[in-house]
């Protein structure tokens, strides 16, 4: 079956085809979530990111990959529970002990890498952190990202700016920390 | 657009690929039941025209029942075409007095028939020793995983392993859906694979009785009707027929159950 031939298939209703197509994104997904979120407490958002790919497959055109057009999905389901949890606390203070622990050497190569910076993202604002994911993690452009969120060009500009360096700021000071 | 790609060269920030990371690894377990659970509730959102309001757990746990239940589901579609395609029931005698009722819905669990009252059963034989069940323990995975192990080696046919497996599960978590599932899967292999009727009807009765119109409420009436046949308690099989009738009046065992009742009701005339 082909990747066209499995989407047409998911879009009917089949259940073997929707499970391929969703345990295929699903690394995908947990990750993107996982940049977005800061928690490892990610299934909730996944889930719902896997039900929102379902109930929009219909809508895809073939207009790029199945898994970019996912990955905006996702994204705008992680953010929204970004959101709320930020909602939810009234204070949300940086991880600094996450940060730390980012040296785990039991954790291979860019696994161990990735962890590490996602937890010094823990530490950055929402704001920088979603746009700096946005940019960097999705590929979107300053002019989209103005556009999914709804602020001026110079503001993506300058959370990316801000964003980067507070980024490498955090990730060199818990190098400095690690033994 | 020139300023927006130097931007993209943020090389701790890379972008999105298959590798491992920054998520923690999900099970292979955990993600078969996040993927279907996530088929399950697009389904349903899609039913209902609305987004599913129900949490990951709750959606996983329906995933999983809903899992069971096709499982069971089709060992019941097995064992009914067993007893569509049955040669003339055997010469089997109901007897006039009252005999003891079922178990209602809401009454505790109850014993088996302690003595087989009429001729020799179908497929009766001395039943297979099976491990008891295990005991609760600290060490023991979760319900859930216990459950999914159980499934595999029923689906392997390994009926043994998946009793004793569906028991764990039923001393770990008793009275849960999981458990619920487990009953009605162990109460079929019992009864169909290890020749040991009289614990079928406990676990079949105990689902009965612990879930009243659960949703294998019709599976756990008719594997009581199923196991009282295979014990010789004509009368009491005939009362679980016909509270299955009276429960499912449009389900694929009326037709099932109706003829058995009128076999019966024959064979009690004819001794009487």
């Amino acid at each position: 079956m082909s990747a066209d031939d499995r989407i047409a298939a998911a879009i009917a209703g089949d259940r073997s085809a929707q499970a391929a197509l969703l345990t295929e994104l699903l690394p995908r997904v947990r990750n993107l979530v996982r940049y977005f979120l800061r928690t490892d407490d990610i299934d909730d958002s996944v889930q719902e990111g896997l039900v929102a790919i379902l109930r929009g497959l219909p809508s895809y055109r073939g207009e790029g990959t199945l898994a970019s057009w996912s990955d905006r999905i996702v994204a705008r389901i992680a953010m929204e529970e970004a959101r709320k949890r930020r909602r939810a606390l009234t204070h949300e203070p940086p991880d600094e002990a996450a940060i730390q622990d980012g040296g785990d050497g039991a954790e291979p190569g860019d696994y161990l890498a990735r962890r590490r910076v996602v937890r010094a993202l823990d530490a950055l604002s929402a704001e920088l952190r979603e746009t700096l994911v946005l940019h960097h993690v999705l590929e979107m452009s300053v002019q989209e990202i103005a556009a999914e969120l709804a602020i001026p060009a110079e503001t993506v500009r300058s959370r990316l700016r801000n964003g980067r360096s507070y980024l490498r700021e955090r990730l060199t000071a818990g190098e400095r920390r690690s033994p | 657009m020139t300023e927006d790609r130097e931007d993209f060269e943020f090389d701790v920030l890379p972008p999105l690929d298959g590798r491992a990371g920054p998520a923690e690894p999900a099970e292979p377990e955990r993600a078969r039941a996040v993927v279907h659970a996530a088929i399950e509730a697009a389904s349903s959102s899609r039913r209902a025209s609305s987004r599913p309001v129900t949490t990951f757990r709750r959606r996983v746990a329906f995933a999983l029942a809903a899992a069971f239940a096709l499982l069971v589901g089709a060992a019941f579609a097995a064992r009914l075409t067993r007893s569509l395609s049955r040669a003339p029931a055997p010469a089997l005698s109901e007897t006039a007095e009252p005999a003891r009722a079922r178990a209602s819905p809401s009454s505790a669990p109850v014993a088996p028939a302690a003595e087989p009252s009429l001729a020799p059963p179908v497929e009766s034989a001395a039943p297979t020793p099976v491990a008891p069940p295990a005991t609760s323990s600290q060490s023991e995975p979760p319900a859930s995983d216990l459950l999914r192990r159980a499934n595999d080696l029923r689906i392997e046919h390994r009926w043994a392993e998946a009793e004793a497996t569906y028991e764990r599960v039923i001393a770990r978590a008793p009275r849960t859906d999981e458990s619920y599932a487990a009953e009605v899967a162990a109460a079929s292999i019992r009864l169909e694979h290890l020749n040991d009727p009289k614990r079928a009807l406990l676990l079949d009765r105990r689902a009965l009785a612990e879930h009243p119109n659960g949703a294998l409420d019709e599976e756990a009436l008719f594997g009581v009707a199923e196991a009282e046949r295979a014990i010789g308690d004509a009368r009491a099989e005939a009362e679980a027929l016909r509270e299955l009738v009276a429960a499912h009046p449009s389900s694929l065992t009326r037709p099932v159950a109706e003829r058995r009742l009128s076999e019966l009701a024959r064979l009690r005339h004819a001794n009487e």
